[in-house]
C-alpha cells in the first residue's frame, strides 16, 4: 500500500496543478500571463471563436489612391501578412484575397481594433543605409547658433530643481555644499528653440539605438567664448529645458583651463562668461547617410526575414534573404564595409525609425545573411525579424474596414456541440463503468483526469484550440479509452487464469504496455512528421492538429500507466479487492477458469 | 471463429469498396467536389434592417443549395456570407429569398382589382425592397426618401406597379396601397429588407499548397510508420511484412473514406472542405493504432506459439482483440453519434468522416492488416487471389 501511496499523491499534485489552471479564468504570475475571457480562459481559433475581421485595401505607395494590382503582387501580400500573423502567435487567420485588390484579414481572438492593426502593420517602407559613426557636424549648417538670443548664469528655480537631479544623475558634475551649484543657461529664438529641440530628441533616439546597436551616441559640443573658453559636451540627460520658455539648462561647465575644482558659486560663473559670450554648436553625430550610388536597398529587394539559431552556438540570430537585386546590392554593400569595424555600419530603417545597424565583418555575394549580436534574446529576434519582414510588404495597403466576428462555426452551432460532445463522453464513460465495473469506473476517473490535464496543457502553453485540435483531441481520447481498454482485456485474462488480482493488474499492465507503445509511438511519429512538414511550408492547420495530437498522446500514456495503475492497485489493497467478481465483466460467471488448452513453448 | 480461413470474402469486400471508391474518384467521374475552402468563391457582406437568427440564415441559404455557405456575423445586424461563386442573378435570387423571409415582409399574390393595401407599422421614412413578377418581367427597386406631409407620403412608380404609402392617420399604421397597370403576378414588398454592403470574388482560404504539404507529409509519415513496426516487430519472422500490411490498411482506409465522399459528392453533391482533411488526417492515425494493436497480440502468440501456423495464430490473435476492438470503436462511435445527432450542423461533415473512418479502420485490421499477413506467408504478396499454392 504504502508505495502505491507516493505515487497517489503525484497524480493528486498533477491533477491539483491542472484543475487550478483551467479552475482560474485568468492566470497572471510574473511574465507568465494566461488565460482570456473564453471558456475555461482556453485561447480558441477564428473556427470556434471569432475575433477581428479587416479588410485592406491595396494603394500606391507615392499617392495612397487605391490600385488595382497584379494578381501575384495580391498573392505575395497574403502571404508576407499570413507569414507575419502566423509569427506573432495568435493563431491561425484566415486571410483572402477580396475581389481583385483587397484582402480580408480574419484574427482569431483579437478582438482590439488596434492591437490587429499593429500586428498587420500598416504601409511600412524599410530602407537600408550605410552609416558612419562620429561624424561632426557643425549645427551652424541648420543656423542654430545664430539663434541664440543670450547667453547667461543662474539657478534653477525651486521645483525644477529636483527633476534636474534625477535626470542628472548621469552627469559628472555633482558638487556638494550648501549652495545650489549654478547652471549655464541658453536662449533660442523661437525657431532656434525648435531646432534645438530636434537636435535633443536625436540625440536622445540615438542613445536608444546605441543600446541595441552598441553604437556611440550623438552628441553636442558646446563651446563658449566668454572671458575663459569654454567646452562641454552635453548629453541628452544634462540639458533640460526650462519649462514655458525657450531657454535650456546646462550644468554649468569646468573653465577650460585644466585647473580641477567646481564651479561652485553664481558669481565665479557669471565672471567666467563675461560680458559678451558666443556660442558654437557642433552636433556630433553618429550616422550620416552614404547611401551608395550603385543603387538603393529597400523592403522590395527583401525576400524574407525570420528568427533562427545560430548553428555553433546555439544564440538567437535573424537571418536575412535577398531576391536577386537585393543580393548584388547587398553584396557590393557589404564587400565596401567589411571588416571596417564599429565606425562603418549598415542601418536599417523600418519608416524613419532605425531598428538596427550591424557591422559587416565579411562580403555577403550570396544574398543570405545573419544578423548576431551579443544581447540578443529570442524575443528581440523574432520581433527584429518581424518587423524586417513587415517593411518588405511586396504592396502599400490602408485599412478599409473593421469589425468584430463571429466564430466560423458559429456560436449556436457550437454551444450545441459542446454539449453533445459532453454527452457522448458521458455514454462512454457510463458504457465503461456498466461493461467493465471497478476498472470502468477507475477509467472513466482516469478519462476525467486526462481530460483535465490536456485541456490544462492546452491553456499553460498555450496552444490556440480550433477544430482540428478538437479532432485530435477526439483521437487522442479514443486511443487514451482504448489503453484503458487494453489493460483491462488483459487483467480479465489473467483474473480468469486464476491469479490475485494484484498480480492480475500487474502483468496486464505489462502485457498491454508493447500495444499501447507500438500504437502510441506510431502516432507520436505521424505527428512529428506533419509537424515538420507543416512547419517548413507553413500550413498551420495541419501544425496545430499535429501539436495537440502529440499533447493528447503524451498525456494519454501518462493517465493509462500511472493514474489507471495507480488507483487500480491503490484499491487492490483494500478490502474491496476479496469480491473478484466486480473487476470482471460479465459479473465474473466464468472465474476462475482457464481457458487455454495448450501448453505454452518453455523458453520463449 | 475462423477469420483467417474466410480471408477471400474480406479480400473480396475490401476490392469491392476501394474499386467502387476509385471509380467515384477517378475522370470520368471525379465525384470529389472540392469546397470553397480550396476554390474561393463569392464573398457577401449583407446588413438585415431587422434582427435575425444565425441560424435561420444559414438555413435559408442551405434552401437554395448554399448548404456550405460559411456564414460569420459581423454585429449590427451584419453578416459575412461566403459561397461558392454566384452570378449576379444568384446574388440577387439570394437577397429576395433573404428578404421574403424578413418579418416585415408582404407579399400580394395576383391583383386581379389591380389594387391592394398592406397594412404596414408606421414608418419614419419609408425605405423598402420591392420584388415584383408581372407578366414576363421581374425587377427589383430599393426605395429610400423621407416621409412628406399629407396623407400620400410617397409616391413610387415601379413598372407596371404604382405604391403610395398613405398615413392613416394612427398612431403605429401606415398603409401601403399597390396599383398595378396589369395583372401583376406576385409582389414583395419588405419594408427595410437586406442591403449588400459588398459582394466580391473571394481567394481561396486554404491555399493550393496546403493539401499537396499534407498529403507529402502522410506519405513520409506512412514510411516513418512502415518503419517503426518493421523494428518494433523485429523478434517475430519477417517483421517487414508487418509494416507492410500495416501500411496497405492505412492506404486502404483512406481511399475508401475518400471514396465515400467522392459518392456522396456525386449523388449528393457533398463538398470537401478543409475539415475533410484534418478529419482525415485522423482516420488516418486511427487506422495505424487499431492495427498495431492486433499485430502486438499476434507478435505475442507467434513468439509463444511458434510452431503453430501463421493463420491460426491469426484467429486466435483476432478473437482475443476483438472484444477490445469493438469496445474501443463503439465508444468512439458513441462520442461521434452524439455529436451528430445533437450537436451544430457545422461539424456534421466531419463528424461523417471520422465516423466512416473508424468503422473502416477497425474493419481493416482484421479483415486487411492480419489477413494479408496470412497470405503473404502462403503464398506470396503477388498472388493473393491464386488459385494454386506456391509450391514449397
Amino acid at each position: 500500500m504504502r508505495r502505491y501511496i507516493r505515487s497517489l499523491i503525484l497524480v493528486m499534485a498533477v491533477v491539483s496543478v491542472a484543475a487550478l489552471i483551467i479552475g482560474f479564468q485568468k492566470i497572471s504570475i510574473g511574465d507568465f500571463q494566461r488565460g482570456d475571457d473564453t471558456i475555461l480562459g482556453m485561447r480558441l481559433g477564428l473556427d470556434l471563436q471569432g475575433g477581428s475581421h479587416l479588410v485592406y485595401e491595396a494603394i500606391d505607395r507615392e499617392t495612397g489612391l487605391p490600385i488595382v494590382p497584379e494578381p501575384s503582387q495580391m498573392e505575395a501580400l497574403q502571404r508576407s501578412i499570413s507569414n507575419r500573423v502566423n509569427a506573432s502567435g495568435i493563431g491561425e487567420p484566415n486571410i483572402q484575397i477580396l475581389g481583385d485588390s483587397r484582402l480580408l484579414v480574419q484574427l482569431p481572438g483579437v478582438r482590439d481594433p488596434a492591437r490587429a492593426k499593429s500586428l498587420i502593420g500598416q504601409t511600412a517602407q524599410l530602407v537600408f543605409k550605410h552609416r558612419q559613426i562620429s561624424v561632426a557636424r557643425p549645427v551652424d549648417e541648420i543656423n542654430t547658433a545664430a539663434q541664440v538670443v543670450g547667453i547667461s548664469a543662474g539657478q534653477l528655480p525651486e521645483q525644477e530643481l529636483e527633476s534636474a537631479e534625477n535626470s542628472t544623475s548621469t552627469s559628472a558634475s555633482n558638487p556638494t555644499g550648501d549652495q545650489e551649484p549654478p547652471v549655464l543657461f541658453v536662449e533660442f529664438t523661437d525657431q532656434g528653440t525648435l531646432e534645438f529641440i530636434k537636435i535633443v530628441d536625436r540625440m536622445m533616439a540615438s542613445v536608444s539605438h546605441a543600446i541595441t546597436a552598441s553604437l556611440v551616441p550623438n552628441t553636442l559640443e558646446i563651446s563658449i567664448n566668454g572671458d575663459q573658453p569654454l567646452k562641454f559636451v552635453a548629453t541628452p540627460f544634462t540639458v533640460q529645458r526650462v519649462e514655458n520658455t525657450n531657454s535650456f539648462a546646462f550644468p554649468f561647465p569646468f573653465p577650460d583651463t585644466g585647473e580641477e575644482g567646481s564651479v561652485g558659486s553664481l558669481d565665479e560663473a557669471l565672471s567666467l562668461l563675461g560680458e559678451n559670450p558666443t556660442i558654437d554648436l557642433v552636433e556630433i553625430q553618429s550616422f550620416v547617410d552614404k547611401t551608395p550610388e550603385y543603387g538603393n536597398l529597400t523592403g522590395d529587394d527583401l525576400a524574407r526575414a525570420y528568427p533562427d539559431q545560430h548553428a555553433q552556438t546555439g544564440a538567437p540570430i535573424v537571418v536575412l534573404e535577398f531576391k536577386s537585386r537585393g543580393t548584388r546590392i547587398w553584396g557590393q554593400l557589404t564587400g565596401d564595409l567589411a571588416g571596417k569595424g564599429s565606425t562603418d555600419r549598415i542601418a536599417i530603417f523600418l519608416d524613419d525609425t532605425e531598428l538596427i545597424a550591424p557591422a559587416v565583418t565579411t562580403p555577403i555575394t550570396t544574398g543570405t545573411t545573419i544578423i548576431q549580436g551579443g544581447s540578443f534574446t529570442l524575443e528581440f529576434a523574432q520581433d527584429l525579424a518581424l518587423q524586417l519582414e513587415s517593411g518588405a510588404l511586396p504592396l502599400s495597403i490602408q485599412l478599409l474596414q473593421e469589425r468584430d466576428v463571429d466564430a466560423i462555426l458559429g456560436a449556436d452551432s457550437l454551444r450545441k456541440s459542446v454539449i453533445a460532445g459532453l454527452v457522448g463522453l458521458g455514454i462512454v464513460l457510463l458504457f465503461m463503468i456498466l461493461y467493465y465495473r471497478v476498472p470502468g469506473l477507475i477509467a472513466s476517473v482516469a478519462l476525467i483526469v486526462y481530460s483535465v490535464i490536456v485541456l490544462a496543457l492546452f491553456k499553460a502553453i498555450p496552444i490556440t484550440l480550433t477544430l482540428s485540435g478538437v479532432a485530435a483531441v477526439i483521437l487522442s481520447i479514443g486511443i487514451a479509452v482504448d489503453a484503458n481498454i487494453l489493460i483491462f482485456e488483459r487483467m480479465k485474462e489473467e483474473l480468469r487464469m486464476g491469479r490475485t488480482l494484484l498480480s492480475a493488474i500487474n502483468i496486464g499492465f505489462n502485457r498491454a504496455w508493447p500495444a499501447i507503445r507500438d500504437g502510441n509511438v506510431s502516432t507520436l511519429i505521424t505527428c512529428a512528421i506533419l509537424y515538420y512538414f507543416a512547419n517548413q511550408l507553413g500550413t498551420t492547420v495541419v501544425q496545430g492538429f499535429a501539436v495537440a495530437l502529440a499533447i493528447g498522446v503524451i498525456v494519454s500514456l501518462f493517465t493509462a500507466i500511472t493514474v489507471s495503475r495507480t488507483f487500480l492497485r491503490v484499491i487492490a489493497t483494500t478490502r474491496i479487492s476479496r469480491r473478484l467478481e466486480i473487476f470482471v465483466p460479465a459479473g465474473g460467471a466464468d472465474l476462475p477458469q482457464r481457458q487455454d488448452n495448450e501448453t505454452p513453448v518453455p523458453g520463449s | 471463429m475462423d477469420f483467417a480461413g474466410n480471408k477471400k470474402w474480406f479480400f473480396s469486400i475490401s476490392l469491392v469498396m476501394v474499386v467502387s471508391g476509385l471509380i467515384f474518384l477517378v475522370p470520368p467521374i471525379s465525384g470529389l467536389k472540392a469546397g470553397i475552402d480550396f476554390t474561393g468563391g463569392s464573398s457577401m457582406t449583407l446588413q438585415f434592417s431587422e434582427e435575425i437568427e444565425l441560424k435561420g440564415l444559414r438555413s435559408q441559404m442551405a434552401l437554395l443549395d448554399h448548404e456550405d455557405a460559411v456564414v460569420q456575423n459581423l454585429g449590427d445586424n451584419t453578416y459575412f456570407v461566403r459561397t461558392k461563386k454566384l452570378s449576379d442573378e444568384e446574388k440577387a435570387e439570394i437577397v429576395s429569398k433573404l428578404n421574403s423571409e424578413l418579418e416585415n415582409s408582404y407579399s400580394l399574390i395576383g391583383l386581379t382589382n389591380q389594387q391592394g393595401e398592406i397594412n404596414i407599422p408606421a414608418q419614419e421614412s419609408l425605405e423598402f425592397t420591392i420584388n415584383a413578377e408581372f407578366g414576363e418581367r421581374s425587377g427589383e427597386l430599393i426605395v429610400n426618401q423621407p416621409k412628406n406631409d399629407g396623407d400620400s407620403l410617397v409616391t413610387v412608380p415601379f413598372g407596371d406597379l404604382s405604391m403610395v404609402l398613405k398615413d392613416k392617420k394612427e398612431p403605429d399604421q401606415d398603409v401601403l396601397v399597390v396599383s398595378a397597370g396589369a395583372p401583376v403576378q406576385g409582389a414583395q414588398i419588405t419594408l427595410g429588407g437586406v442591403k449588400v454592403l459588398a459582394f466580391d470574388l473571394v481567394s481561396p482560404s486554404v491555399a493550393k499548397e496546403t493539401v499537396r504539404n499534407a498529403f507529402f507529409a502522410v506519405l513520409v509519415a506512412a514510411v516513418g510508420i512502415f518503419l517503426y513496426i518493421w523494428w518494433a516487430f523485429r523478434g517475430v519472422p519477417s517483421p517487414l511484412r508487418y509494416g507492410a500490411s500495416a501500411i496497405i490498411a492505412l492506404i486502404h482506409d483512406a481511399v475508401i473514406v475518400i471514396g465515400v465522399f467522392a459518392a456522396l459528392g456525386t449523388f449528393v453533391g457533398m463538398e470537401v472542405n478543409l475539415m475533410f482533411m484534418i478529419a482525415l488526417l485522423t482516420v488516418i492515425g486511427y487506422s495505424v493504432n487499431d492495427t498495431i494493436v492486433v499485430f502486438d497480440r499476434l507478435r505475442e502468440n507467434v513468439l509463444v506459439y511458434p510452431n503453430r501456423a501463421l493463420w491460426e495464430n491469426v484467429n486466435v490473435s483476432i478473437s482475443e482483440t476483438i472484444s477490445r476492438s469493438l469496445n474501443t470503436s463503439l465508444t468512439l462511435l458513441f462520442t461521434l453519434l452524439a455529436l451528430m445527432l445533437f450537436g451544430g450542423a457545422t461539424i456534421r461533415e466531419f463528424l461523417l468522416v471520422l465516423l466512416v473512418g473508424v468503422v473502416i479502420g477497425t474493419y481493416s485490421s482484421i479483415g486487411v492488416a492480419s489477413q494479408l499477413l496470412v497470405v503473404w506467408e502462403k503464398r506470396g504478396m503477388f498472388r493473393l487471389f491464386g488459385r494454386s499454392a506456391r509450391a514449397g
